[in-house]
This record gives C-alpha cells, structure tokens and sequence, in this order.
C-alpha cells in the first residue's frame, strides 16, 4: 500500500511537473501567434502535404503487397 | 470476416490491459484538474476567458494526447513477448501483422476513450460560457486524435526493434520534433550556415511526420477560419501515415525471430 501511494504521488509530481511546462509555452508565445504564418495558409505546406501523401499511399500500398507474400510463404511453410 | 474477428478479440483484450495502468489515470486526473483549473480565472472578460480555456485546455489534451501514444505503444508488443503472453496467440493461425494491428487497435480504443473523456470536460465548459456547442473545437479534437493515432503506430513501430524505454524515448522525440517541424525546423534550414548541418536538418524534415498540421489551435483560439480542402488533406495524410507505418510494422515483426 505504501509503494502504490509513492508511485503514484511521484508519478503525479512528474506528470504535473511536465504539464505544467507544457502549459506555459501556449502562455508565453500567446503575443507571436499573431505574427506567424499559419500553416493552413501556406500554399507550400499544402504541397507538401498532398506530395508526401501520395509517396506514402504507394509505400503503404507496396509494404501492404509485401506483407501480403510474407504471409502467404508463412502459411506455406506450415 | 474470420481475420477481423481475429484482430478484434486482440484489440479488446488490448484495451482492457491498458485500461489498468496507472499512468493512464494519473495523467487522465491531471488534465482533467488543468482542465478545469482554467475556470478559475474568472478575473478576466468573459471573452479573454474562453481564448485561455481554449489555448490552455488544447494545449493539456494535445499533452495527454502524446503521453497516452508513447506510454501506450511503447511497451504494447514488446511486453506481451517478455511475459510469454503473446506465445499462444502466436502459436494459432494468426498472422503476425494481424497481432500488431490488433494491439494497436487496443492501444488506440483506450487512447479514444480518454480523448472523448476529456472532449466532453471541455466541451461542456465551454458550452457553459458560450452558451453554444462549440462543433469547431469538437473538429479540433478529432485532429488531435488522428494525430495521437500517428503517434502511437510510430511507438509500435519503434517497440519491434528496441526495448521499451527505447522506443519510449525515441517516439517522445519525434513527437516534440515533429510538433515544430514546420515553426521551427522550415526556417532553420533557411538560416544553417553549414552544408553537413542544413543536409542533417533536410534529412530530418524529410523523415518526420507533419505533427504541427494537424493542430488548428490557433484558429479555434481566435476563431479564424480554415479552409475545408486543407482540412481533409492534412486528415487523409494522417490515416495513410499510420496505414504505412502498420504495413511496415506487419513485415517487421513478422520477419522477427521470436
């Protein structure tokens, strides 16, 4: 009982000692938000975005392919 | 439909291990009270109070968000192995890259409950001081979740080739990296004086996910609008991220000697 009330109290410290930081940064750059660029306004991102998309469907669709024969050797081999 | 049945019955028993640890809870209590804390400044206007709640209770759930993908997927595989639990699962007609996929399934149940356990605080806060339900915030959450969900298939991917603490490390790494790849790594490179450094950070931006698209805190907090278009690449992006990262986990771990 004394361990899982240690655990746990310092588990909380860290979690809260982390959150804490977390929660300043918003905090402290709330004045450059104004200033920066949005992402969902650059029509770079937006390119790059729909690019690295489309490389990933066609390495997703070929590791699906592989995956696929790996299988089928595996249930061979049984 | 056998196959599915399959990854579903290793999903569920998936999410009720995970619903046991302690780590989960703490960090679920925490947000929550940070959350909640936000109501507390009631010395400010009503509007200046709902931009806080907004910045603050995001920026507490994208956090938890990203403790729940690490913690969730880092030791998820490999746990199952060092306790020998994963044997007999293995020793049946299962594919391998169905367990993954069902492990991380579970993972991902358990994140989503938490996520909708903290959307419905928030949301109820701030349907409280707006008087309305805030279906643009509720967006928000869902991007935070997708990215939660492209965090976690990294973990996954990580667990199969290092330990847990390992992988632990690494996925927090790329989860903080990838959080200002855009806002910061985007413009280091315009300023690296160096040729090695500038190829270093190419490589680096090349190889991490877009973390930082998928949060429109900005534009919940000041209510800017964001076209839909963008919207549904940056979502489409994400699924077929973790669709690849799953693919290639598959063929990790059934490559693995176990």
């Amino acid at each position: 009982m004394k361990g899982f009330v240690r655990a746990v109290v310092v588990r909380a410290a860290a979690a809260a000692a982390a959150l804490t930081l977390t929660l300043g940064a918003p905090v402290a750059s709330h004045e450059d938000h104004h200033h920066a660029p949005h992402h969902w306004e650059s029509p770079e991102i937006r390119v790059q975005l729909t690019g690295q998309t489309g490389i990933l469907l066609v390495a997703w669709v070929a590791a699906a392919a592989a995956g696929r024969l790996i299988a089928r050797r595996e249930k061979e081999r049984c | 439909m056998h196959r599915l049945r399959q990854i579903l019955a290793i999903a569920r028993v998936a999410y009720l291990e995970n619903l046991r640890k302690q780590v989960l809870q703490v960090t679920l209590i925490l947000t929550i009270a940070a959350i909640g804390s936000t109501t507390l400044l009631s010395f400010f206007d009503v509007g200046v109070q709902i931009k806080i709640l907004k910045d603050l209770s995001l920026a507490a759930i994208l956090f938890c968000g990203g403790v729940l993908a690490v913690v969730l997927s880092a030791g998820n595989i490999p746990g199952e192995i060092l306790s020998h639990t994963a044997y007999p699962v293995l020793a049946r007609a299962v594919r391998r890259s169905d367990y993954v996929l069902g492990r991380y399934l579970g993972a991902m149940a358990t994140a989503t409950l938490c996520m909708v356990l903290l959307a419905a605080v928030f949301l109820g806060i701030l349907a409280v001081y707006q008087k309305t339900f805030d279906w643009a915030v509720a967006l928000g959450m869902l991007f935070i979740l997708i990215e939660v969900a492209v965090v976690a298939a990294i973990g996954t991917l990580f667990s199969l080739f290092v330990s847990p603490l390992v992988a632990g490390t690494l996925t927090i790494g790329v989860f903080i990296l990838g959080q200002i790849k855009i806002s910061y790594l985007h413009g280091a490179i315009e300023r690296s004086a160096s040729p090695a450094g500038s190829l270093l950070l190419k490589g680096l931006y090349a190889v991490l996910p877009n973390l930082d698209c998928f949060s429109f805190k900005d534009a919940l907090v000041h209510n800017i609008a964001v076209p839909a278009s963008y919207m549904a690449i940056v979502a489409l992006y994400g699924l077929v991220y973790c669709a690849f990262i799953l693919s290639a986990s598959g063929i990790a771990f059934a490559r693995r000697d176990l």
